[in-house]
């Protein structure tokens, strides 16, 4: 297959050919093109369809600043709509599709917008779309959301894995141009920790794409003897395809590292990208500079782009865009472009000028004091038209044309943290300036040094400061002889009035007739005018068109540029992949997942398991022909207070609280005291935020004067911890105290039920008595079981039936669950999981977070006596305030269904007959379950002046999901509300 | 004779070969110590301590000792103490005797559990896995590390080469998962797996 | 952002939990006639400078420490950070 464009030299591999298919053509390439070099090679300049009018356009640039030339690229689920061309890496196999038109890129219906300009201009959805009302969301919308967008998502699941890391340098150099490289040299010589990093496959910024800036060793031969110097240097890293889209705050930088986009197939095991989270002690910006257009009619045509491309294309790619080209420009290094083509056979018909004093740098023909003002050629440049000094126009016959209207410095990352750049009169441009992000310098062009000697010395030279900061000498390298031209330039963005339309930004379809109507409506500030126009907004933000779009505005509003000023810069400075943020943090490895320590024989019995937080927990334990949850934990809980059952209650936080002031502590986080817990027992505790609103509960069992253990709630442990810490060091360091976790350290059980007693006497070793004398209720010991194995016993009840929780260092956690299992046997020994967990203490009436929600005091709960007023403690003053304390307070209540119909938590409680609106709301059920043992629904709630109203029949209204029920107040102590199994 | 004899069970697969890099647990019986604060004991935790391992402490963030007995500095006074699982119903005992009232002592042997992770170049692993600067990581570091929100220690038990890393035992098989998927990536990047 | 823990060094906020004012560390007198109202006021009422800030941070995710961080709330700029309990006998200057 003929590459009709291509020509010699370049830096590709032409030993290794490469196909490719593009709108299911067929072409080849060679290894080192992008897409965009192999199109163009291949003699294909329409790329693509532009977004509002669908005009045919071709590739713009050589980088990641493309506007136009946007593909869909791969297929199937990695199919990646928007991608540029121009730096989609080729390789074997590629598949690409053009975007945005339809049936084809030549023939696309929707051309059609082109016709009807005066109708799409900007800001045209403002104003349109309103009548009649009832076609927006039957109409309107539909066609917008068709017509809208630019490719399209594969719907597919995201196949490939990514990444993310954290590296530290003490410096990073954003850029491996003529400016990054030699700062790496300078700074990889001296010892320091580098990272270079280029969004480029290949290093060498400019020095790859432009001939004979080195004048005498060769760009080529510095760039190789450079890029292995520092690959062979242990302490510098060299990042290629590596993106740094972000600076952050205190030297940290986000990188996005593409480790397989490049590859038709790639190892299983490696991310398609990694996002790296970047430490840098300095960090030196060296990205240099990326050219920008000038607005004339009909500018955006198909073979139009910009000059520094144009060469970059010949250089690099070793790419003629068309054999007979021209020159639109405004300064010198425009000319550099027809002496590069002519190099390599081209004919340049024009260089057009718009200087009168324009050098001639080779045998061209120079038009001076000129400009171009229209082309032809639809779907691909054929000729255009140029404006001659004396007024007189000329057509010229080309097939592409170079147009360059200067340099900017790409200062994004200088201005993440908020700075703004300033206006640069020398080179026409915004450049760095005020404050720069904390350790951050500039470089290169991007701190307008724009020729090489400059940028090599000016790399150098930061790295040399960056260095003497963190205290490291660093000596000046021998570089290379470089191209030294100063930047001769006029200011020149656009030309005058014409009646057709000259485009500024490319990617959002907009013209200088855009700026000019939001100047005319009144949206002159340049935030106004890009929101307004959505100049800058598309995924290449501006890269080309911003400074273009201000100047239009800056001359119809009458002040300098520098006045109108830029917008923001913000992160990412190119798109970066969803997928890239997530990391390994998706699907089953979304969060980390906490396991029990009877998780694995759980498994084995069939469990069906339930998230709590971050832990899994059995929720309940279905036998052979249960074929319904309810018959599962309906079983589950009558046989609990029936004979007995186990219930792996690890998950709930277990804290030491040790030292000669524990008890004084324990005192003031719990609203009730705790001075007098004797040794060998346990007691229920409330904790109270300062506002008074109850936080958590537990128990505290005391096993020594200074030792306790106390629990939280599952869902509160890692809260509770934090707090207790912020008392002791930050309330209280006075007091003498030690707080350590020891949730993960003990397998604990509960072991519920009339022969709980009997089972547990079984295991525990001779010598512990825990007779119901010896170890009355709310008892706590250090004890052994099984031969000698440490465990801690605590005859503590959740389900209101003789109950005790048994605890064992986590190892033999698992076995301790089988040895229950084994010598519970006897008793039908019945594991049971969160759900009756949950029916037994609704049926006794224990509140749980559902009750403690955030929203309620000790006294709603019914514990207002519990809070002490002879100590101190967190939350009692503010307990007291009016707000709180008001007599039609809410209270918990029981509420037993009068109906046989559920009584769905979250429901809200009415008097009989009353509204249901927000007025009369009495109060909600936090709580509710069926109960086996009363064989009706139940449920826990709150409901104002709830004690007195015992024996009330209510209403139970459930709007949201459409239901009524009513209910009976009761006391929520459903089970042994004398406490007598307890103390059995 | 007891009728019912309660086994130990380990908290993830004993070993696991990926590359040239192998990741195994290694049980070890360990204990948490914080000086309290009253004048008298500022210090004596500290000495008694020392003195009842035979060494000196280690300085912040870093760790004594070598093999399965360990000590390593958790915080401003405060220590973990490993020792060979075999001393798992002793070791807190024994401390908290040789400390007397200096410290509060707490068994940790379920909590915790170590996984060790061997092999050639493992700062390509872990720069992966930790926020600190692990390439600049030394034998005898023991720094705290968030890996894919678990929390852990990582000890440098040799540069580049040996880490044993502790998280609390319920987060085991997540950690060990993230590290296999860590080695996996590391080995297939430095060519040590065909794939 | 990187705070600079007295102990450990510069260490990401990522590994913290962030409370508020350490004016959170004044808790009123419980005896006091006003307790009620200074309670109240401890409670609910906050400056919010645009500048320098003296607030609490838990090192959650390091060695569980609390810090008073003395941060420029524009420029994210620390200025200091120091242990809220400091070393040895617990008095606080």
């Amino acid at each position: 297959m003929t590459q009709v464009n291509r020509v010699d030299g370049g830096r590709l591999d032409r030993t290794k050919p490469l196909n490719f298919t593009f709108d299911n053509r067929s072409y080849q390439g060679f290894e080192g093109d992008t897409l965009a070099s192999a199109l163009l090679a291949n003699g294909v300049r329409l790329m693509g369809r532009s977004f509002k009018y669908h005009r045919p356009r071709g590739v713009f640039t050589a980088g990641s600043e493309e506007p136009n030339a946007l593909v869909s690229l791969r297929e199937g689920a990695r199919h990646e709509p928007n991608t540029r061309a121009t730096v989609a890496e080729l390789f074997d196999g590629l598949t690409a599709k053009s975007q945005n038109r339809f049936p084809s890129l030549a023939l696309d219906l929707m051309g059609i917008n082109d016709f009807f300009p005066s109708f799409l201009t900007a800001g045209f959805y403002y104003k349109t779309f309103m009548w009649p009302a009832a076609f927006w969301e039957k109409v309107y919308e539909p066609i917008i959301r068709k017509a809208a967008g630019l490719g399209a998502l594969s719907m597919l699941p995201d196949p490939d894995a990514y990444d993310k890391g954290t590296l530290h340098c003490d410096l990073l150099i954003v850029g491996a141009g003529p400016a990054g490289l030699a700062a790496a040299l300078t700074a990889g010589r001296a010892g320091a920790r580098v990272i270079l990093a280029d969004e480029d496959f290949a290093m060498g910024g400019r020095l790859t794409m432009e001939a004979g800036l080195l004048s005498e060793i060769g760009n080529s031969a510095w760039l190789s003897a450079t890029l292995d110097e520092l690959a062979s240097l242990p302490n510098v890293r060299l990042m290629r395809r590596s993106t740094v889209y972000g600076a952050y705050d205190h030297g940290v930088y986000g990188l996005l590292e593409r480790n397989t986009d490049h590859l038709a197939r790639a190892h299983a095991d490696l991310p398609r990208q990694t996002l790296w989270r970047v430490y840098s002690k300095r960090a030196i910006l060296c990205s240099g500079a990326t050219e920008r257009p000038i607005a004339f009619e009909n500018n955006d045509r198909p073979g139009i782009m910009l000059a520094g491309a144009l060469r970059a294309y010949a250089n690099r790619w070793a790419v003629l865009a068309d054999q007979t080209v021209a020159i639109f420009t405004n300064n010198d290094d425009g000319h550099k472009t027809a002496v590069d083509l002519m190099a390599k056979g081209a004919t340049v018909a024009a260089v057009v000028d718009v200087r009168a004093d324009a050098p001639r740098l080779a045998d061209y023909p120079l038009y001076a004091g000129a400009q171009v003002v229209d082309t032809k050629g639809r779907l691909g440049l054929r000729s255009i038209s140029v404006r001659l000094s004396d007024g007189s126009l000329k057509q010229i016959d080309c097939g592409a044309l170079g147009v360059s209207g200067g340099w900017n410095p790409m200062l994004a990352l200088s201005c993440h943290q908020r700075g703004r750049p300033t206006w640069n009169d020398d080179i026409a441009a915004f450049v760095p300036a005020g404050t720069l992000p904390v350790g951050q310098s500039v470089a290169g062009a991007a701190n307008a040094q724009m020729t090489t000697h400059a940028a090599l010395n000016g790399g150098a030279g930061a790295a040399v400061a960056a260095l003497a900061e963190l205290g490291v000498t660093a000596g000046l390298p021998d570089l290379p002889v470089a191209e030294d031209a100063p930047v001769a330039i006029t200011p020149f963005w656009h030309v005058g009035e014409g009646k057709g339309r000259g485009w500024i930004d490319f990617q959002n379809d907009v013209t200088v007739k855009d700026v000019k109507l939001a100047h005319q409506e009144g949206f002159k500030s340049v935030e106004h005018l890009k929101r307004y126009t959505t100049l800058g907004m598309a995924t290449d933000q501006g890269k080309l068109s911003n400074l273009g779009g201000l100047a239009v505005m800056a001359e119809l509003s009458g002040k300098p540029i520098a006045e109108v000023g830029t917008t923001i810069f913000r992160p990412p400075y190119t798109p970066v992949p969803i997928g890239a943020f997530a990391g390994r943090h998706r699907d089953e490895d979304f969060r980390p997942t906490r396991r029990t320590p009877s998780h694995g024989w759980a498994q084995e019995q069939g469990a069906v398991f339930v998230e709590a937080g971050a832990w899994l927990r059995a929720q309940y334990f279905p036998r052979p022909g249960e074929t319904h949850w309810r018959q599962t934990v309906d079983r589950e809980a009558l046989a609990v207070r029936r004979s007995v059952g186990v219930c792996d209650v690890t998950t709930l936080g277990k804290i030491d609280v040790q030292g000669k002031d524990a008890a004084a502590f324990l005192n003031l986080i719990y609203c009730n005291g705790f001075a007098k817990l004797p040794v060998g027992k346990c007691r229920y505790g409330l904790m109270l935020r300062e506002d008074g609103i109850a936080m958590d509960d537990g128990t505290a069992a005391r096993f020594a004067e200074g030792h306790f253990v106390v629990t939280t709630t599952t869902a509160n442990a890692v809260g509770v911890y934090r707090h207790m810490e912020f008392v002791r060091q930050c309330l209280r360091p006075d007091l003498d105290v030690q707080l350590i976790s020891t949730t993960d350290a003990w397998a604990q059980y509960a072991v519920a039920g009339p022969n709980a007693r009997k089972l547990l006497q079984k295991i525990i070793d001779p010598g512990f008595d825990i007779s119901n004398e010896g170890f009355a209720f709310m008892a706590c010991a250090e004890l052994t079981i099984c031969g000698g194995i440490p465990a801690r016993l605590f005859r503590i009840s959740f389900s209101g039936e003789l109950a005790y929780e048994i605890a064992v260092p986590t190892r033999y956690g698992d076995g301790l669950m089988r040895v229950l299992m084994e010598a519970g046997a006897e008793f039908d020994v019945t594991p049971y999981g969160t759900e009756a967990l949950g029916v037994l203490r609704i049926e006794k009436g224990h509140g749980t977070a559902n009750e403690l929600n955030g929203q309620t005091s000790a006294a709603h709960l019914g514990m207002g006596r519990m809070v002490s007023t002879k100590k101190d403690s967190i939350g009692t003053v503010l307990s007291n305030r009016d707000g709180l304390t008001e007599a039609d307070g809410v209270r918990l209540v029981g509420l037993e269904s009068v109906d046989g119909a559920d009584l769905p938590a979250g429901s809200h409680l009415f008097a009989q007959g009353a509204e249901k609106t927000a007025a009369h709301d009495q109060g909600w059920i936090s709580s509710a379950c069926y109960s086996p043992h009363l064989e009706k629904p139940i449920a826990l709630g709150f409901i104002a002046r709830g004690q007195d109203r015992m024996g009330e029949i209510i209403e139970v209204a459930n709007p949201l999901q459409g239901g009524m029920a009513r209910a009976k107040i009761v006391s929520p102590h459903f089970i042994d509300p004398e406490g007598e199994r307890l103390r059995a | 004779m007891p009728d019912y004899v309660l086994t130990a069970t380990a908290a993830v697969e004993p070993s696991v070969d990926i590359g040239e890099m192998v990741l195994r647990e290694t049980p070890l019986a360990l204990a948490s110590v914080a000086a309290f604060d009253h004048a008298e004991a500022a210090g004596q935790a500290g000495d008694r301590l020392a003195r009842h391992l035979g060494q000196t402490l280690p300085g912040v963030q870093r760790f004594a000792g070598t093999g399965e007995s360990l000590c390593f500095w958790t915080g401003d006074q405060q220590w973990f103490v490993t020792a060979p699982i075999a001393q798992e119903h002793v070791l807190a005992a024994q401390l908290s005797e040789a400390l007397a009232e200096a410290a509060a002592v707490t068994d940790q042997t379920g909590g915790w559990v170590a996984l060790d992770v061997e092999g050639p170049a493992l700062t390509a692993v872990f720069e992966r896995l930790v926020g600190f600067d692990v390439a600049a990581m030394q034998t005898g570091d023991a720094l705290r590390a968030t890996i894919e929100h678990i929390g852990c220690f990582v000890l440098c038990l040799s540069e580049d080469r040996h880490m044993r890393l502790f998280c609390a035992r319920s987060f085991a098989e997540a950690l060990h998962h993230a590290l296999c998927v860590a080695m996996k990536t590391a080995a297939a990047q430095a060519g040590q797996v065909p794939g | 952002m990187l705070i600079p823990h007295p102990l450990l060094g510069l260490r990401d906020a990522q590994e913290f939990v962030y409370k508020g004012d350490a004016r959170l560390m004044a808790r009123p007198d419980p005896q006091a006639d006003d307790a009620l109202q200074a309670f109240h006021d401890y409670t609910y009422l906050r400056d919010n400078p645009a500048g320098q800030h003296r607030e609490l941070w838990f090192h959650e995710q390091g060695d569980r420490s609390w810090l008073i961080v003395t941060r420029d709330t524009r420029t994210h700029e620390i200025l200091k950070a120091e242990l809220a309990r400091p070393r040895g006998k617990g008095e606080r200057t």
